[in-house]
């Protein structure tokens, strides 16, 4: 599934060290990885090096983000932070929850992540975000924090992006976007037709209204009145 | 059907599912591909092409579209149950039919393709509705359990909100949410998502509609009473000015309407005048209002206000109809009454008919006296008093002056301000004359008339009040050493002039111009006083008058704050302070937020249109009573340094000329002339050097005056003048004012002329407006009659030549009126040029012969008195 990967730019350094997650899921993510983290040095640590520009190309793929993180000495440092990808019918649990909920599928259309699709998620028994414990970090530096300074920058970072595009977190559970939304919008096309569908579709009644509403549109044309349409 | 197609090539190209077939457009010339157009622009186009000479093939699917749009409307289709998407066809011919079908196949052109085909396509291009390049949602409110259902008690789930989808190119394209999802095979995916993000949007508006979005197929939402009550009471014009529309229940009437009522105390009728005329407007009475709740036709009574008071739900049963009640509405009907309105906001409430009420916007019905008075004054030009030219006026009005006179006196005898914005050479001036002495006839209005005007119009006025009103008094009230007293009783029942500088110094507080007694005051060109917190505004308003009238040429009601301005000092408070103003009008309109902007467009409109006359020379009405040409001279004042420059070179030159004879007095009495020509156009232009400050020759200033007019009213004009130094400066100094110009003289290269004239036609309007000519208009082959204006800078002395660079513009094949301009330096040579000619036959017939050279015959005495500068009166 490596070809599902995404790559961003590194973050230049700034001078105001204000940046915090903007949206509840990039909050979420930052809450995951402090509330599991022993030592409050090694994150604050993190979010200077995140604000300082340490972190190089973030690349996000299905299980895991990673990126070259620099030391205060500028040593490369190869750093990546796990997340568990969903099983197939975790994935199905999922879609078919999401997509039970017009209001969820238009939400992500407009790339947005409202509190109530992560409950609907929920209540299926799909954790969209991850809690305590569920962010797993590596690192090729000598730290003994759990998490390092430099996994900790990487997440600080993450989570500005994951702000941007909450499909983030959805590409590092195993999916891609347009893959998602085609599939959410079949589903819940899908489930709605029912068995009654294509024999429905040309009763008597529906073919006479058809059958009105083409001759109403052929009498606008008629009476040399464009559509609207092509006005 | 663009020119260009209907020569094409045109072939059919079919396609799997038919709708998505196209038609192929190819250059006649070269083959090549010009456009595809699918079958949904293609049909439209056809079925609306005139039966003109086209291609072959353009003509034949003509005359197929028709044919097969014919056959829909006929309802001769019949669906393919088992493709997928499922297709339609034509289907169930009868034999004239089949006759037509089988005459299109024996006729079809080479290469145009398969008719049978194209008419399958028109078919199943008809019978399915494209919603996926973009949908509204509506809310339909149906009532299922009938009226039956308002009788139970419980106010739960009555209504039901059933999402109607409509193409958002072609609102009839319809259909319910509830068919998107049970048809996949019909409606594409992007029919669905563009449905629920537009429900999602709405959601954002009223959150009940969240609950829709929380079901899989976002098609229904049960409402209760109070959401109802909601969605009537201002969350469906929300919803609505969003897009999303909403429609009521049949089986309720939607008829209650709420009005104040304005005024409901005091005399409801005014006293007239002996003359008939109703009395002034009083614009600081305070009017009082009231609640009127209306059921289609008529007013409820006071049983049945108070059911509807004591109603708690938003439905209500009224003279035997349920009807649905919108609770800001039921609030009022036993509501206290609005809190009373100041006279010129009710005056205004009557004209837009709403007005705010405790931040509501309510509808306004105006009685008695105030209902006459906004049908009075409605339309300015609808003539409700019969009021003819003033018999003292020296000229005859054409039809629409006698209309704006009519206005300006209506307005003005009711104490309400007016602002006269008709273009340029319509005839302003004469018709506020005409005012003028139509109010000395009544002596509640008579009185002396102050006009302030920028300098440059000074000599203007004074001509025009001499020329249509002989007899009556004008002076001006200008320059150093200034007395108003004496003039002010010189001139009872006349004409001060002033100008909008001297007013800046002489009015305001214990100014001598706030203190004395005016009839009327009139500011011309009122685009001077257009910026509120100017000095020279602010000492404007400080002068009392009866009546006040701004004249102005230039439109504004492109500029709002001006519009304020100009209208505030004409009629004060009417728009209410600028802060006011900015907030409920020109925020709105600016925002280009619609509907709400163009909504407070048209109520602007209502509420400045009696205050309000523009006619434009373009106007159907008006055009056909202008003459073709019409000619004024503009005499202009010399400024200090003209008239210390002129009085130099005519006392040194005389003196000269006096002790000279033969060639030597000839030769000097053309320099004179042609230095003191040059001085009255400008000092630079006679020092040859660069223009210098501003304020220098009173001639370039009303050069300015006219041409911003003219920008304004995007027109064009030509400029003449005999001296390529003087086109030269004009150029400078108009380059200076960011006026795009041209130049051409003499010298101007032949290529390089055409190229010019060429671009000055055939520059949009509003672009190159102004083109400058120094060579004299015997220049051949110029036709330049974009300009709808010509000014003379300088005196040609001969007047064909002058008619002959007129003509430049004037010209057979102009359809428009053309206004020419003659600049006069008042009291100068220039000045008395043409009266000497006229007095003189031989004399004038030299000239035309010989030019300026026959002038250095005359005697030392004559040339003393043509040339001797005169102070103006």
């Amino acid at each position: 599934m490596t070809e599902l990967a995404k790559g961003f730019p590194a973050f230049p350094a700034r001078k105001r060290r204000t940046r915090r997650a903007q949206t509840w899921w990039g909050n979420a993510w930052i809450a995951a990885l402090e509330d599991t983290s022993l030592d409050s040095d090694a994150l604050r640590r993190g979010r200077a090096f995140a604000h300082g520009g340490h972190v190089g190309t973030i690349t996000v793929s299905p299980g895991r983000i990673s990126a070259t993180v620099y030391g205060e000495d500028h040593a490369p440092h190869e750093t990546v932070v796990a997340l568990e990808e969903f099983s197939a019918t975790t994935w199905e649990r999922l879609l078919d929850a999401v997509a039970s909920q017009a209001g969820h599928v238009a939400a992500l259309l407009e790339r947005d992540m409202p509190y109530e699709l992560a409950e609907t998620a929920s209540d299926a028994g799909v954790p969209l975000l991850p809690g305590i414990d569920d962010l797993e970090p590596s690192c090729t530096c000598d730290d003994w924090g759990h998490p390092c300074t430099h996994a900790a920058a990487l997440c600080y970072q993450a989570s500005w992006l994951l702000d941007a595009d909450p499909f983030l977190l959805l590409l590092m559970r195993g999916r891609g976007d347009d893959e998602l939304l085609a599939e959410l919008q079949a589903r819940n096309a899908d489930h709605a037709a029912g068995p009654a569908g294509a024999e429905a579709d040309l009763d008597p009644a529906t073919i006479n209204r058809v059958k009105a509403d083409a001759a109403a549109r052929a009498a606008l044309l008629l009476g040399e009145i464009p559509l609207a349409a092509h006005k | 059907m663009r020119a260009e197609l209907r020569h094409c090539q045109a072939t059919f190209e079919p396609a799997d599912p038919p709708r998505s077939s196209h038609l192929t457009f190819r250059s006649p010339d070269t083959a090549d591909v010009l456009v595809e157009l699918p079958m949904a622009e293609a049909i439209p186009l056809l079925c609306a092409a005139p039966h003109h000479p086209a291609d072959p093939t353009v003509e034949f699917w003509r005359r197929a579209a028709r044919f097969a749009v014919g056959l829909v409307h006929a309802g001769k289709i019949a669906p393919n149950p088992t493709a997928r998407p499922v297709t339609w066809h034509v289907a169930g011919l009868d034999d004239t039919d089949t006759a037509a079908v089988a005459d299109l196949e024996s006729t079809v052109p080479d290469s145009a393709g398969p008719p049978g085909a194209f008419l399958d396509a028109v078919a199943d291009l008809l019978a399915t509705p494209d919603l996926d390049a973009g949908v509204r949602v509506s809310l339909r409110i149906e009532l299922p359990g009938g009226v039956a259902a308002l009788e139970q008690d419980t106010p739960d789930d009555r209504f039901l909100a059933v999402v109607e989808v409509h193409a958002v190119a072609d609102p009839d394209l319809t259909t319910d949410a509830a068919e998107l999802w049970a048809h996949t095979d019909r409606y594409g995916p992007a029919a669905r998502s563009g449905a629920m993000l537009a429900l999602r949007r709405a959601a954002q508006t009223w959150p009940p509609l969240d609950r829709l979005l929380r079901r899989q197929v976002p098609d229904q939402l049960w409402l209760d009473d109070d959401e109802f009550a909601e969605l009537l009471g201002g969350a469906a014009e929300r919803l609505a000015a969003g897009g999303t529309g909403a429609q009521w229940p049949r089986e309720l009437a939607h008829e209650l309407t709420v009005a104040a009522v304005v005024p409901t105390q005091g005399p409801l009728t005014r006293r007239r005048s002996t003359r008939g005329e109703p009395t002034p407007f009083d614009s600081t009475e305070l009017l009082h209002l009231s609640w009127r709740i209306t059921l289609g036709e008529s007013a409820l009574t006071d049983e049945e206000r108070d059911l509807l008071a004591t109603s708690r739900r938003p439905f209500v049963r009224l003279r035997d109809r349920w009807v649905l009640v919108d609770p800001r509405l039921a609030s009022k009907a036993n509501d206290d009454d609005p809190k009373p309105l100041g006279a010129l906001d009710a005056l205004g409430a009557a004209l837009t008919g709403t007005t705010e009420i405790d931040g509501e916007r309510v509808a306004v019905t105006p009685t008695g006296w105030l209902e006459e008075l906004r049908r009075r004054i409605a339309d300015p030009e609808r003539a409700v008093e019969r009021i003819d030219p003033p018999a003292s006026l020296n000229a005859s009005l054409r039809d629409y002056q006698l209309r704006g006179l009519r206005w300006l006196h209506r307005m003005t005898s009711l104490g309400l301000g007016a602002c006269l914005a008709d273009d340029m050479g319509l005839g302003k001036t004469v018709t506020l004359i005409a005012l003028h002495l139509h109010r000395q006839v009544d002596p509640a209005t008579a009185g002396r008339t102050l006009v302030v005007c920028p300098a440059s119009l000074l000599g203007n006025w004074e001509r025009e009040i001499e020329r249509f009103a002989p007899g009556v008094a004008v002076r001006r009230y200008h320059g150093s050493g200034r007395e108003l007293d004496a003039i002010v009783s010189d001139t009872a029942g006349g004409f001060v002039l002033t100008t909008y500088g001297t007013m800046r110094a002489d009015a305001g507080a214990g100014g001598v111009l706030s203190t004395a007694d005016w009839g009327m005051v009139v500011a011309d060109e009122a685009q001077h006083v257009k910026n509120a917190r100017s000095k020279t505004a602010q000492a404007l308003r400080t002068i009392p008058a009866a009546a006040r009238v701004a004249l102005t040429g230039t439109p504004m009601e492109n500029n709002l704050a001006e519009l304020w301005a100009i209208l505030d000092w004409a009629t004060p408070g009417l728009l209410g302070s600028s802060h006011t103003f900015r907030a409920r009008w020109a925020e709105p309109i600016e925002s280009g937020t619609e509907p709400a902007a163009s909504d407070t467009a048209d109520r602007l409109a209502r509420l400045v249109g009696p205050f309000l006359l523009r006619r434009r020379k373009s106007d159907p009405g008006i055009a056909p009573e202008l003459p073709p040409k019409t000619e004024s001279d503009h005499p202009v004042t010399l400024t200090a340094e003209q008239v210390a420059l002129y009085q130099t070179v005519v006392d040194e030159t005389m003196a000269k000329i006096a002790a000279s004879s033969g060639i030597t007095r000839r030769g000097l009495v053309l320099a004179l002339l042609t230095k003191l020509k040059q001085i009255c156009n400008h000092p630079a232009q006679y020092l040859k050097e660069p223009l210098g400050e501003a304020g220098r020759s009173g001639k370039l200033e009303l050069l300015d005056e006219l041409v911003s007019t003219i920008v304004a009213e995007d027109d064009a004009v030509l400029v003449f003048t005999q001296y390529v130094g003087m086109a030269n400066l004009i150029e400078n100094h108009l380059r200076n004012r960011q006026v795009p110009v041209q130049v051409l003289h003499g010298g101007t290269p032949v290529d390089r002329r055409e190229h010019l004239v060429r671009q000055f036609q055939e520059s949009p309007a509003g672009q190159a407006p102004v083109f400058v000519l120094s060579l004299k208009a015997a220049g051949t082959g110029l036709n330049l009659t974009r300009a709808g204006h010509v000014i003379h800078y300088d005196r040609w002395w001969n007047p064909a030549v002058e008619e002959q660079a007129t003509d430049r513009a004037y010209r057979i094949g102009q359809t428009r009126p053309v206004q020419v301009h003659r600049l006069i330096a008042e009291g100068t040579v220039e000045d008395r040029i043409a009266a000497m000619l006229e007095s003189k036959r031989e004399l004038a017939a030299a000239v035309l012969n010989r030019g300026e050279a026959a002038l250095s015959e005359l005697s030392d005495a004559e040339l003393s008195e043509l040339v001797e500068l005169r102070r103006t009166p």
